[in-house]
């Protein structure tokens, strides 16, 4: 079996050990979308454009929250130390790890996304491009989400600080799939988002995973 | 390629070694021939942890050069490296693909039931005694075929028959030609021992 | 190219770094702070008002400056960090430690500043247009890397840490500055072009070169301040610190 293969096989094990970790999540998204739907008067009333942002949004909060454990038991009972002594390819081992954890926390919360945009009566026209952007979006968020657990591997409550360290490099990518989304529904081209938007994710999916096995790397050697 | 007949598996010279920033040995010199049993001693703060994560690849040797003959070695550090969540084979398992062997799972199992640790095999590591983790981070040892093994302090919470066990393994591992490196403040006694003092040097 | 790497390994010698920095640190003082007080009493009492602005276009005096020095504070923080990423010159690690407070006070003061003017010019402090979002997160970036360089006690993993999260915040930031372009396209026409100094008249720009170059300097100073503080603080325990410590 190859490094991706094992990173992968037994991140997605222990995350089946662990259901609450994909569903504490799944609550949240569900929740802050009916606070919103209760609370946002004609949210569901207006065209189609705030809808989309509330669901972008609170994807991203519920996949940075997902992605926020990632590496801290490694970190905590030595695998992470096994991982580095022995492992030669820590690069395509952290790309195993990072994709089992996008099944885990982000599938879970993308089969969501209809009942939410039920919730908030979104437009059913609407409903494939918003997966064609939250598809790449979600593999950015996750990919940012555990650059940002790796940053702060060892700090007891990291919460808020990843959050401060994560939120602002959320940014492009929610632009452009908000606009996408939204120029979509009112009929204008969208065409620009969309290459961004894959643009950014290919580029993410290829540098991160050295930016975080290096810093795996540093948590172990200092 | 190196000559496998050379009886030198890991030669360090002139390593560097720091905590914190701050250097403890500068220079640090070792040979580890076939069938040694160097224990490193030292008390607490000297650096025997360090020296053992700088020889496991752990951390970088930023000054001086850690050779191995065949990078074959297997570490058990002072957290064994086992998810609670994992069963006790499952762990095993994965220590022994991420060290990149593929050794079958009646040697594994084989490895278990030398530790009795067999019965376990299906339980999850965080239902077991601290003593039981120990001893199923040892049995990585047995399933691995490794030349050189780097241990940890591994006499703690380990009652009198894992500590026996431990050293008959030790002993047969020698046998075989390999070598053992252990960070110890106790010792293990047993005969053709290299003691290192790290408070010494 | 031989003098430059010579440089470089010099400047990241602590002790002769310590030492050649003190000359400057008092004349970049004396420099920031004379040219500043020129600038500013130039530009606020001696330039005509704006045709269109009045007398709030002379924010500009310190707006401008502070914006594009904050800025160019963050892609410092960044290249230093490659520095260290790279090298490990722990000269490198004092720098972004050093610059990184200045930094996120001064897009602070830009944003504060940026505020201030547009109440009176745009009858509105905020618009979410590609500089004001850009700036703004860039403050929350800066905030990132001091949250995160405090959190970590280890300076060195913290170091590391800290450099791999300002290169990836300054790959970032074109980045959102163009999403954010495309992205207000959409809501807001854009009515208002923020301070476009093409037809500024060069009795409005002499001012705001002598400020620009003041606070450059001013910045530099209060960088190598700190920078040398740092670098007592981390060698405390070497000979050359001991020296000095006795001998004054």
């Amino acid at each position: 079996m190859n490094a991706f293969a094992i990173a992968f096989n037994r991140t997605i094990r222990v995350g089946w050990r662990h259901p609450l970790d994909s569903l504490t999540p799944m609550a949240f998204f569900i929740i802050v979308v009916s606070l919103i739907s209760i609370t946002v008067e004609g949210v569901s009333d207006s065209e189609n454009g705030i809808a989309i942002a509330v669901l972008w949004v609170v994807l991203l909060l519920s996949t940075m929250m997902a992605s926020s454990g990632a590496f801290a038991q490694d970190y905590e009972d030595g695998s992470l130390e096994q991982l580095v002594a022995q492992n030669e390819s820590l690069y395509v081992s952290v790309h195993g790890s990072v994709t089992a954890r996008w099944f885990i926390s982000s599938v879970p919360l993308l089969v969501l996304v209809p009942l939410g945009a039920w919730m908030l009566k979104l437009d059913i026209e609407v409903w494939w491009i918003l997966f064609l952007t939250l598809i790449p979006g979600s593999i950015v968020f996750t990919l940012f989400g555990v650059l940002g657990a790796t940053l702060t591997l060892g700090v007891g409550r990291n919460g808020v600080l990843l959050a401060l360290l994560v939120l602002p490099l959320y940014i492009p990518v929610l632009l452009l799939g908000v606009g996408a989304c939204q120029r979509s529904a009112t009929e204008e081209p969208f065409q620009f988002a969309l290459i961004g938007i894959y643009a950014i994710a290919m580029a993410a999916i290829t540098f991160l995973p050295f930016a975080i096995a290096a810093l795996l790397r540093v948590s172990q050697e200092y | 390629m190196t000559d496998s007949s050379e009886p030198v598996l890991l030669t360090v010279a002139g390593l560097l070694v720091e905590v914190a920033e701050r250097p403890l040995l500068t220079d640090f010199n070792l040979k580890v021939e076939e069938s040694a049993l160097i224990e490193i001693k030292g008390p607490n703060g000297s650096g025997k942890t360090t020296l053992l994560r700088y020889l496991a690849g752990i951390r970088r040797a930023h000054k001086g050069s850690i050779d191995y003959r065949d990078h074959d070695f297997a570490y058990v550090g002072q957290k064994p490296g086992l998810n609670a969540s994992l069963t006790v084979f499952e762990n095993l398992k994965w220590l022994t693909r991420n060290a990149d062997q593929d050794i079958s799972d009646s040697n594994l199992l084989l490895a278990l039931s030398d530790l009795g640790l067999k019965s376990m095999r299906d339980t999850p590591v965080g239902a077991l005694s601290a003593g039981q983790v120990k001893r199923c981070g040892l049995a990585s040892l047995l399933a691995l075929n490794a030349k050189i093994w780097l241990l940890d302090e591994p006499l703690t919470s380990l009652d009198e028959a894992a500590i026996s066990w431990l050293k008959v393994a030790i002993t047969s591992h020698r046998a075989a030609r390999g070598a053992t490196i252990l960070a110890t403040h106790a010792g293990l006694g047993l005969p053709d021992t290299t003691t290192i003092d790290l408070n010494a040097s | 190219m031989n003098w430059f790497t010579q440089t470089f390994h010099k400047m990241g010698s602590p002790p002769f770094f310590y030492r050649g920095a003190k000359v400057w640190v008092t004349w970049l003082y004396v420099i920031g702070l004379g040219s500043l007080l020129i600038g500013t009493v130039w530009g606020l009492g001696f330039t005509p008002a704006d045709r269109l602005q009045g007398d709030s276009f002379r924010i500009i005096y310190l707006h401008v400056p502070a914006a594009h020095l904050s800025q160019l504070i963050y892609i410092a923080i960044a290249v230093a960090g490659f520095v260290f990423l790279v090298w490990r010159m722990k000269m490198a690690d004092v720098f972004i430690v050093s610059a990184v407070w200045l930094g996120a006070w001064l897009t602070a003061f830009a944003l504060f500043s940026g505020i201030v003017w547009g109440i009176p010019t745009w009858g509105t402090g905020w618009v979410w247009d590609a500089r004001t979002t850009s700036v703004l997160v860039q403050l929350f970036l800066f905030l990132g890397l001091i949250a995160l360089r405090t959190a970590i006690p280890n300076s060195q993993r913290g170091a590391l840490a800290v450099a791999v999260l300002a290169i990836v915040g300054v790959i970032n930031i074109p980045i959102i500055k163009y999403s954010v372009d495309w992205f207000t396209t959409l809501h807001q026409p854009a009515s208002i072009q923020i301070g476009n100094p093409i037809s500024i008249d060069p009795s409005m720009l002499w001012p705001l070169l002598v400020n620009t170059i003041g606070l450059y300097a001013l910045a530099a100073g209060v960088i190598l301040y700190y920078m040398r503080i740092n670098v007592l603080r981390r060698e405390r325990n070497s000979d050359w610190v001991r020296d000095i410590v006795n001998s004054e």
